[in-house]
């Protein structure tokens, strides 16, 4: 399995190569979209800004030293759907960066997709988790498409991903989450931006009141079992959004590895899944955090491959971490 | 125009009966008012059986059964609507759709998920495949209001849809897709809809802001390790006794008069207030809108 790790400069590819990346992904913000339109319309999931390469040249640098250094590097155009205004300039745009060597192309729109294959049917899809494919049909759906490699989505269990990929065809590669940052909902079936002020799941202020559904003046609540009031779970569900969703306020671990969402433990699952790529999460972040990621991955993948057991390999991942408490929990689990 | 009365489950088809009943998340009699009296009296030709957002809610093979009966019985034509589904919940759906084409060969199925696009087509081609709302993915963002919304080019680009996009329009008419679903959004509907190339349907009063398999209502009473957790896990569906009414202190999501907002089980509304709902009817004539379907409960 390889280490897929997000870089938003040249001078961070180097650096993630040498800590054990093999493939890169990136996006690119160029100032003419922005021109053309709108600070709020992204040309990815990303805003502009640190998250995003500024042009094609730096790009084009990153794909030169990558490809020397035989790692792959994938572009972003994740998302969920682009209006037809911009097909002009995403077209033209997919041909520029294929021009440059970019290896393949994240991408959850299907027409986009479709369009893309009929211009440039050499150009290599990844079928983004923005899509959600959280089936095997939809698998076949997007193979349909032209598509070379399926991302899943968070939380897929894995007894999901085993029988989505033995219900599948044998000529598509699968990608799997592992470390950093979650979503509270769906992200392909999230209907606002982070372009209008962050998140708009994970915002910690947001305050529930319990509602009981009336029957003819009647109420029909039914508390559960245990006696844990609502309120008490939505404090759990605070807990849950700091540490796993907000990565733990983005505080590393004592060993200066990242905490929040992580899929270390399930790595012998995922490789006898056939799990080709291991996604890290982030591309807005620190080098440091994501080189500390790539490293810890690294790390986790050397005791498989020395023939670590599933238990073995939980016990150091957890210890790698530094916060085996945490790690108990299960709130920075993306396999659980 | 047309009208579909949205019924979520076979509990709740006894609204078949009482259309107008007050619900728990929607103030009945007002939207009624609202809709009568920007398009005239309703009267339903339709039922939209099933929902959207939870796998965990779809319909037995026998609640589908009943929903089709009652639909004949009150000379109803049917749609089933089906949510996203995990590999978990592709087998059952199956098992629905081969109810459905045996009982209803022609009927509609709402689709919020490519995969069970694709079995339509594969599978049950008489079946009348509907593109959901879920799958239109127009930004339905309570914070994309005023200076945000921009003016002219900007405005109409968050009011159109990758689906009015040709390539998107020649990949529908692949898997024989002629209808499309819409919320009405905070930014309005598209002036130019007519042109997108699809009938189209718009759901009141409730639009849809965010949903996922993570369900803050199912982890209630779950022991820690238990909570907030996806596929595998049994639910005892508390949204059917209770839902969220939910407010940002912070003032990131603004209060609004145009709409409060909910949560049912997995998934975010904004439910719409009376003169928010008229200006959606409004423009939904106005862009060719030949469907309403009133939902007073999504799940």
């Amino acid at each position: 399995m390889k280490i897929l790790a997000p870089v938003s400069s040249l001078s961070e590819a180097l650096p993630l190569i040498e800590s054990g990346a093999r493939e890169l992904y990136c996006g690119l913000s160029p100032a003419a979209w922005g021109k053309e339109h709108g600070d709020n319309i992204w040309l990815n999931r990303r805003g502009p800004g640190k998250a995003n390469l500024a042009d094609l040249e730096e790009l084009e640098d990153i794909v030169t030293l990558a490809h020397r250094k035989e790692t792959r590097v994938f572009l972003t155009m994740n998302q969920p759907g682009y209006v037809k205004a911009f097909y002009p300039d995403l077209v033209s745009f997919v041909r520029d960066t294929l021009s440059i060597g970019v290896d393949a192309l994240i991408m959850a729109d299907p027409g986009l997709i479709k369009r893309v294959k009929e211009k440039e049917p050499a150009a290599v899809i990844h079928v983004s988790s923005l899509a959600a494919v959280l089936n095997s049909s939809s698998i076949a759906f997007f193979r349909s498409l032209g598509a070379q490699r399926i991302i899943f989505p968070r939380y897929l269990d894995l007894r999901v991903l085993r029988k989505m990929i033995e219900a599948s065809e044998g000529d598509l590669e699968f990608e799997a989450f592992v470390l950093n940052d979650g979503c509270v909902f769906e992200e392909g079936f999230c209907h606002v931006s982070h372009a209008f002020g962050g998140a708009f799941c994970h915002n910690p202020a947001w305050s529930y009141k319990l509602r009981e559904i009336s029957s003819g003046g009647n109420k029909v609540s039914q508390v559960p079992a245990g006696g844990e009031s609502f309120q008490q779970n939505v404090d759990e569900y605070k807990r849950w959004l700091w540490l796993g969703i907000k990565n733990f306020g983005g505080f590393p671990g004592p060993g200066g590895y990242p905490l929040g969402m992580c899929g270390l433990c399930a790595l012998p699952e995922l490789q006898a899944l056939g799990i080709v790529s291991l996604k890290i999460v982030g591309r807005e972040a620190s080098l440091r955090k994501k080189a500390a990621g790539v490293k810890l991955v690294r790390k986790t993948l050397d005791l498989l491959e020395a023939g670590c057991s599933e238990s073995e390999l939980r016990e150091r991942a957890g210890e790698l971490k530094g916060v085996p408490g945490l790690c108990r929990s299960g709130y920075m689990c993306y396999y659980r | 125009m047309e009208w579909a009365l949205a019924i979520p489950q076979g509990i709740n088809l006894k609204r078949l009966d009482d259309p107008w009943a007050e619900g728990a998340l929607t103030p009945v009699t007002k939207v009624r008012a609202v809709m009568e009296k920007a398009l005239g009296p309703v009267r339903f030709s339709r039922l939209y059986f099933g929902q959207e957002f939870c796998e965990k809610a779809l319909p037995a093979t026998s609640e589908l059964e009943e929903a089709l009966a009652a639909a004949h019985n009150a000379g109803l034509a049917f749609t089933l609507v089906t949510p996203y589904v995990t590999e978990t919940a592709l087998a059952r759906s199956e098992e629905l759709l081969e109810i459905l084409v045996r009982l209803a060969p022609r009927a509609e199925v709402v689709v919020n998920d490519w995969g069970i696009l694709y079995l339509l087509s594969r599978k049950f081609p008489t079946l009348v495949p509907v593109l959901g709302r879920l799958l239109n993915k127009i930004l339905r963002d309570p914070r994309l209001s005023g200076d945000r919304l921009g003016k002219g080019e900007v405005s109409t680009s968050f009011q159109t849809s990758y689906l009015a996009a040709p390539a998107m329009q020649a990949l529908l008419e692949d898997f024989k897709v002629r209808r499309i679903e819409l919320d009405y959004p905070p930014q309005g509907l598209d002036p130019r809809l007519p042109d997108w190339g699809y009938r189209s349907s718009l759901y009141v009063p409730l639009g849809v802001i965010t949903t996922g398999r993570i369900c803050l209502m199912n982890a209630w009473g779950k022991e820690k390790e238990d909570k907030f957790k996806t596929s595998w896990q049994a639910c005892d569906r508390k949204c059917r006794f209770y839902w969220l009414e939910m407010s940002d202190p912070s003032g990131q999501v603004r209060k609004s008069r145009d709409w409060r907002i909910v949560q049912k089980g997995n998934t975010v509304f904004y439910v719409q207030r009376e003169g928010f709902l008229a200006k959606g009817l409004e423009e939904a004539a106005r862009t060719g809108v030949n469907r309403i379907v009133f939902q007073p409960e999504p799940i």
